[in-house]
């Protein structure tokens, strides 16, 4: 194996800036878990990129395997019962999948941080914010104690503590939800990572907090030029920050593509169906007779034996037998996109 | 002054009225300490009229889950009255309050803890209408128990099988009609979609919706998600720090938005349609509700705050429009 990087091909001359090669690409990523009576295909080959410097969404509903996913990339899954069955992560060309646990440890926190819904719980309580800036510091950087913590109360201010000084030497417990989290992007932070993996990281916080921890990350990132991986169920939410959408369904990636376009111009009749139920702002009758949301009719696919055909036919209202029995393939809408649905095929989705 | 505008009394006047209802919780002041007090709701004042559903939003520690359990007094309010179709809450005998639990109930947030594990469907269901003798014998409870399950949208079927057996949505359904199933004129809803997906959600909206006019129940709306309470609810309250900073027809408080928290929770409120929308971000977080600041306790974050009024003297509720019924406590509301 050579240690050289791969040399980029020149520059041609038609295409001034050639499409650099992916920060993070995914590749027919597969992961089962063992559970009673079977295996469940909690993702089914999915694959999308992480440019550099952009901030890409995966979202998706509960079960739809958007943790999972998310979950693998640093090899955090616990396995058993987890297990992955096929494909590749590949981190500036390096496959973490195949990478030895001692090396995998070096990106987990260094070239990759990551961090998670509950801010409650992903803190040690017995160690100041400090500490726990710090040793993520010293983990993968030799620097002297004192300088460690001079950087973590760098880090406070840069995350928007406003007395970094004065909150090093706080515990958990005395700082609010908002705070927490943002402790948590300071340790994530630490080492500059090229990737920033974020897995709901406002879910468990208030609305005006929410909007606080979502402007940062988008500030920290344009920044730092990182890339970020936002894990959301809130398509509302990640529209607001995302520069790509890659949505979820069942272990299926069900479309993919620039967020504005696909939140314009949904393809796939789930996002479709997703987007409608959201409550509308502009239509306030309260009181008039028969005004419902629309909803999704069905419940999610036993995916311990995932149906043929496409994941979403049952609860689809333009199922058609071939839906039932042939799983369609991402195709490429007129948005710029690309959606896994036969009636885009056709020629249909937009309709 | 009632809390009731005079163009709301009458026949088909409020069902609940609250006046001036508060509930404080004692926290430790420390040995030979002056004990303090968390003002969890402070001098509340509101009503729902019969049919109506009222929003109540705000943040996690408003407040607005400790209001909305006191007005059926399942916490007891420390102050304020409370009045149920007329009859004075707060001063009724126990064997009376028992007999009126039948016509308030509530609805849990968690789908997952608000229903005994160890007990049917069935039981769940059936144990208000066993306990309000509903039903003469057996098999009517029965068959009251299925009929509300089929209302609200389950297989009666399903009676015999067990909490975990059923999906987030599915447990929701079981707690509505666990709710609905004594026939209740009032029902509490406390964050009653915030643990479901989106899609499963909107059935569940969907559901209480056609329930409250169906039966003309009232519902008090409880969320942190202003864009649920909006379209869910006739009339939306803003809870902020244990007071309503601001109360008036969904529209209205939507549209105007007179108070400058109520423009902070809008604009912090995410919207897929909105493209390249500014944000107003407040800057920190909601302060304690042990020794809240004084004056209007939205001060220290508000972008309007005056000083030496809006953190000296407390703004109460007014109308800004006479006869709008849209209020708003604050010195210096959001007026274009």
């Amino acid at each position: 194996m050579s240690a050289e990087p791969v040399p980029s091909p020149p520059p041609s001359p038609e295409t001034p800036k050639p499409p650099a090669r992916p920060l993070l690409e995914i590749r027919d990523l597969s992961v089962s878990f063992a559970i009673e009576g079977g295996r469940l295909q909690a993702a089914t080959r999915v694959s999308f990129d992480v440019p550099r410097g952009r901030t890409v969404a995966l979202v998706g509903e509960s079960g739809c395997g958007k943790s999972v996913t998310a979950h693998s990339i640093l090899r955090l899954l616990p396995s058993p019962p987890a297990r992955i069955d096929g494909g590749e992560i590949l981190l500036e060309g390096r496959d973490l999948l195949k990478l030895p646990e001692r090396e995998l440890r070096a990106v987990r926190g260094g070239r990759v941080g990551m961090i998670f819904q509950e801010p409650m719980t992903s803190l040690n309580p017995v160690y100041t914010a400090g500490f726990q800036i710090a040793e993520a510091i010293r983990l993968h950087r030799d620097v002297s104690r004192r300088e460690a913590r001079k950087l973590a109360i760098d880090g406070l201010a840069r995350v928007g503590f406003p007395e970094p000084a004065r909150c090093v030497d706080s515990y958990p417990h005395e700082l609010s939800g908002g705070m927490r989290q943002r402790v948590l992007i300071a340790i994530a932070l630490a080492c500059s990572p090229s990737l920033l993996v974020a897995d709901e990281p406002t879910t468990a916080l208030d609305a005006t907090v929410q909007a606080q921890i979502l402007e940062l990350l988008a500030k920290l990132r344009e920044e730092s030029g990182m890339s970020l991986l936002l894990i959301a169920h809130d398509l509302a939410l990640v529209s607001e920050v995302a520069d790509e959408l890659v949505v979820l369904y069942a272990g299926v990636v069900v479309e993919r593509g620039p967020a504005r376009e696909v939140l314009r111009a949904p393809a796939h009749p789930y996002t479709r169906a997703l987007l409608r139920s959201l409550p509308p702002r502009t239509y306030r009758v309260r009181g008039q007779k028969g005004r419902r949301l629309p909803t999704i009719e069905g419940a999610l696919p036993d995916l311990r034996s995932p149906p043929p055909g496409c994941r979403f036919h049952d609860r689809c209202p333009d199922a058609t037998e071939r839906c039932r029995v042939e799983p369609p393939s991402l195709v490429a809408t007129s948005e710029g996109a690309e959606a896994r649905c036969f009636l885009v095929e056709d020629g249909r989705g937009a309709a | 002054m009632s809390p009731v505008p005079a163009t709301e009394r009458g026949p088909s006047g409020p069902l609940v009225q609250v006046e001036n209802l508060s509930k404080l919780y004692p926290v430790d002041g420390g040995l030979f300490g002056k004990p303090r007090f968390v003002h969890a709701v402070d001098g509340v004042s509101l009503y729902v009229r019969r049919g109506e559903t009222l929003g109540l939003v705000g943040e996690s520690g408003c407040g607005k889950s400790t209001l909305g359990r006191s007005i059926i007094r399942l916490v007891e309010p420390t102050l304020g009255r409370i009045l149920f179709d007329g009859k004075d809450l707060t001063r009724m005998p126990p064997r009376e309050l028992q007999a009126m639990r039948r016509r308030m109930q509530i609805v849990f947030q968690d789908p997952f803890s608000s229903l005994n594990p160890r007990m049917t469907v069935r039981e769940i269901v059936g144990e208000g209408i066993a306990i309000h003798r509903l039903a003469k014998g057996r098999k009517e409870a029965e068959e009251m128990v299925a009929a509300m399950l089929a209302r609200v949208g389950l297989r009666p079927e399903m009676m015999g099988r067990y909490p975990h057996e059923f999906s987030g949505g599915q447990r929701q359904r079981i707690g509505i009609a666990r709710a609905l199933a004594v026939n209740p004129d009032f029902i509490v809803c406390d964050e009653p979609v915030s643990a479901l997906d989106v899609s499963v959600q909107a059935q569940v909206i969907n559901l209480l919706e056609e329930l409250s006019e169906e039966l003309s129940v009232s519902l008090l709306f409880i969320s942190h998600d202003l864009r649920v309470v909006e379209y869910t609810s006739h009339r939306v309250a803003v809870m902020y720090l244990g007071r309503i900073v601001e109360v008036g027809p969904a529209a209205d408080v939507g549209e105007r938005r007179y108070h400058p928290y109520t423009r902070a929770l809008w604009s912090a409120m995410p919207d897929v349609t909105a493209e390249g929308k500014r944000r107003l971000v407040l800057q920190g977080e909601p302060p304690s509700a042990v020794d809240p600041p004084p004056g209007c306790a939205f001060h220290p974050r508000c972008p309007r705050a005056e000083e030496g009024r809006c953190d000296v003297d407390l703004p109460t509720l007014e109308e800004l429009v006479p006869g709008s019924r849209h209020r708003v406590a604050c010195w210096h509301p959001e007026v274009e």
